[in-house]
């Protein structure tokens, strides 16, 4: 009976996975686990023996199955990356940096956190901790995606939004994420208590619904998520010339705070 | 010769450390051909029928059993191999007269529907010894398919439950049961334990004449099972964990205490007999977490029918970064945990109601007011908005009512493991 040698070592009858371990068989071996990967993004170690995963002449990609040059960085049919496991990019009009990186000058796009009294008192009274006081807060987008939460060492969760005070926020809450085309949407990343989207400048009104979970909603400039006890994250477009001014919370007559 | 076919539903992506596997494999027979008739070996049918004293309380019900079982004997192909018992204070035959099974053929329906005829009631009801007296029956014949209705209207009340449970444990494996309660004076949980074992089901005749066209249904789907004895095999990689497998669609139920250990790697769950039908599996499988980029088989589930496989969907795990794949969660597997979920919800909060504990029985029937809107189980949600008023479904609020019959609570209770199907997107 033919046996075949999984990427493990452990021999197997079956030839496409292993019968012990489940690694495919007839595919490179995992990557060295010293590699990066808390840096989404990171530039790509420039030894390119950190791929070592040839066997034979080529590489096959583990995302889309082509044949790649050993020593290759991406693939050149898809551009999965070797080095990071991460998914073919999408078109980025920036270049993707390190969430921590600082970009001098300004960014395209700014988010403005913010205490909004009008949802404590829709969402938050049942939380029983007082409202804090009304404070905001404009933070710079840079990339693509900005993960709302709370930040979490144990669970290496940085969200880019770090509510840390707001005891209805989930630790990975929500993430608004940019398409290819520029266009802005909120995800839910399947929050304790739902995450709402007001994606024009209407005012917060009952009866709001969770957005879905997993369910990009569209959220263009001057669009809102509601999040936790008392929590507002509007998205603000810097490239929108002065004459529109950038604050797009609307005027809350009911609000005496 | 049946055919089967495995389609496999999941987000294979999952983020550095993870561990956790989910899919729904979905299942699907054609062609399984008729009880007896596939050559795997003979059929046997067995109805059970209570005829205790209270089933003259009132005497419709005892009047109906017998029409349904004139039914039943009319649905029952010739050349099966069959019975008729009366459970009372033991088990007595109806027909054949002597313990033992006949092939059915027109004398012996005939002739059987007489005695049928003839049944009158009086004694306890002893559920465990009809169980013993229906395994005994079958095996004395070396059918390959075994198959039994079984219709009370009490709940076990002169045996203790430990002899109830060993008779359950001693007729698994050996023959399926479906059981039937009639009125309100049985006990959900009773049967569903026996239904559960027995891979049968479970449901409520709310009315005497409602029980003809059930048994008429039963019989004709056992005798259009062509595929005597299936089992789901699942292979997961060493160092890895089975959480659980558990049947989704039609009904919810965990196989996971079913698993038949045939290697260190290799379970198998016995699904008892199939006709054309699908059903739906959710496996969740704890795998070795692997470096980002690698990819792991992380489950084979297979269909086995006389050691044969006929089918086969294979779950993978493949580890990234990149969160709009590793956050994704397949809609089936998201659909079919509210439903385990919200059978869950009922028959808790259903007890803790008979309790007292009416905060838990709040909490509990609001969650499965909730997953029932938002899963679109609109029988459940009508079973529930009997039980309690349903204020306001999108938050689960809802309000225990002070008066509810029994039998609707009964039907909520064994109604709760029926799913509705996940819309489908096309299978990758």
């Amino acid at each position: 009976m033919t046996t075949y040698t999984c990427p493990e070592g452990h021999q197997s009858a079956d030839p496409e996975w292993c019968d012990t371990c489940g690694s495919p068989i007839g595919s490179p071996p995992p990557f060295p686990s010293t590699m990066p990967t808390a840096t989404v993004g990171a530039a790509p170690s420039p030894s390119p023996t950190t791929t070592g995963a040839a066997t034979g002449s080529t590489l096959a990609c583990s995302h889309c199955g082509a044949a790649n040059e050993p020593d290759a960085l991406f693939c050149e049919s898809c551009g999965f990356d070797f080095t990071t496991g991460q998914a073919p990019p999408v078109r980025t009009p920036v270049a993707p940096l390190p969430a921590t990186a600082v970009q001098s000058g300004p960014t395209d796009f700014s988010v403005t956190v913010s205490v909004d009294a009008t949802w404590y008192q829709l969402q938050g009274v049942d939380s029983n901790e007082p409202c804090p006081p009304a404070s905001s807060i404009t933070l710079p987008v840079h990339g693509t995606t900005v993960l709302i939460g709370r930040t979490s060492t144990e669970r290496a969760v940085i969200p880019e939004v770090a509510l840390n005070d707001d005891p209805g926020v989930s630790r990975r809450h929500a993430q608004l994420v940019q398409a290819p085309d520029g266009a802005w949407s909120a995800v839910d990343l399947g929050s304790m208590n739902g995450s709402y989207v007001i994606a024009d400048g209407a005012p917060l009104t009952e009866p709001l619904l969770p957005i879905e979970v997993g369910e990009p909603v569209p959220l263009p400039a001057g669009g809102r998520v509601y999040v936790g006890a008392w929590s507002c994250i509007a998205l603000i477009d810097n490239r929108v010339p002065p004459a529109n001014p950038t604050a797009p919370l609307p005027p809350d007559p009911g609000a005496t705070t | 010769m049946a055919t089967y076919t495995a389609d496999v539903f999941q987000n294979e992506f999952l983020p550095d450390g993870s561990a956790e596997v989910h899919a729904v494999v979905t299942v699907a027979c054609t062609g399984a051909g008729q009880a007896g008739q596939s050559g795997a070996g003979d059929a046997a049918e067995i109805i059970l029928i209570d005829t205790s004293g209270s089933m003259d309380m009132p005497s419709a019900k005892m009047i109906a059993a017998r029409r349904a079982a004139h039914v039943a004997l009319d649905e029952i192909h010739d050349g099966t191999l069959f019975a008729v018992v009366a459970g009372n204070t033991g088990a007595q035959m109806i027909y054949p007269l002597q313990p033992s099974m006949v092939r059915m053929d027109a004398a012996h329906r005939t002739a059987a529907q007489q005695y049928v005829a003839a049944v009158r009631s009086g004694g306890a009801t002893t559920i465990g010894r009809w169980l013993d007296t229906v395994r005994e029956l079958f095996n004395t014949v070396p059918a390959a398919q075994r198959h039994a209705i079984l219709l009370t209207d009490g709940k076990q009340e002169h045996e203790t439950p430990a002899e109830l449970d060993r008779a359950i444990a001693a007729a698994t494996g050996v023959f399926q049961c479906d059981c039937r309660g009639v009125g309100e004076n049985w006990v959900v949980d009773q049967l569903r334990k026996i239904s559960n074992a027995l891979l049968g089901t479970v449901d409520l005749i709310a009315t005497p004449d409602q029980m003809e066209a059930d048994f008429e249904a039963i019989i004709k789907r056992s005798m259009s099972r062509g595929v005597a004895d299936a089992r789901l095999r699942v292979w997961a990689p060493a160092g890895s964990e089975v959480i659980f497998v558990r049947q989704v669609a039609p009904t919810v139920e965990d196989l996971s205490d079913r698993a038949v250990q045939m290697s260190p790697l290799i379970r198998e769950y016995p699904t008892g007999s199939w006709a054309d039908e699908s059903r739906d599996y959710h496996v969740a499988v704890r795998v070795p977490p692997a470096p980002v980029g690698s990819e792991r088989l992380a489950a084979r589930v297979e269909m086995v029918v006389n050691d044969q496989v006929m089918a086969k969907g294979l779950v993978r795990a493949v580890w990234s970064v990149d969160t709009d794949l590793t956050t994704r969660i397949n809609p089936a597997v998201a659909h079919y945990t509210g439903q385990a979920e919200l059978a869950d919800a009922i028959q808790q909060g259903l007890a803790a109601r008979k309790e007292g504990d009416e905060r838990t029985a709040t909490v509990l029937l609001g969650k499965a007011a909730k997953i029932a809107h938002d899963g679109g189980n609109e029988a459940t949600t009508r079973l529930l908005s009997k039980v309690v008023d349903i204020e306001d479904p999108d938050t689960g609020t809802v309000r225990l009512k002070r008066e509810v019959a029994t039998l609707d609570e009964m039907a909520l209770d064994t109604s709760s493991t029926k799913t509705v199907r996940v819309r489908r997107e096309e299978p990758k």
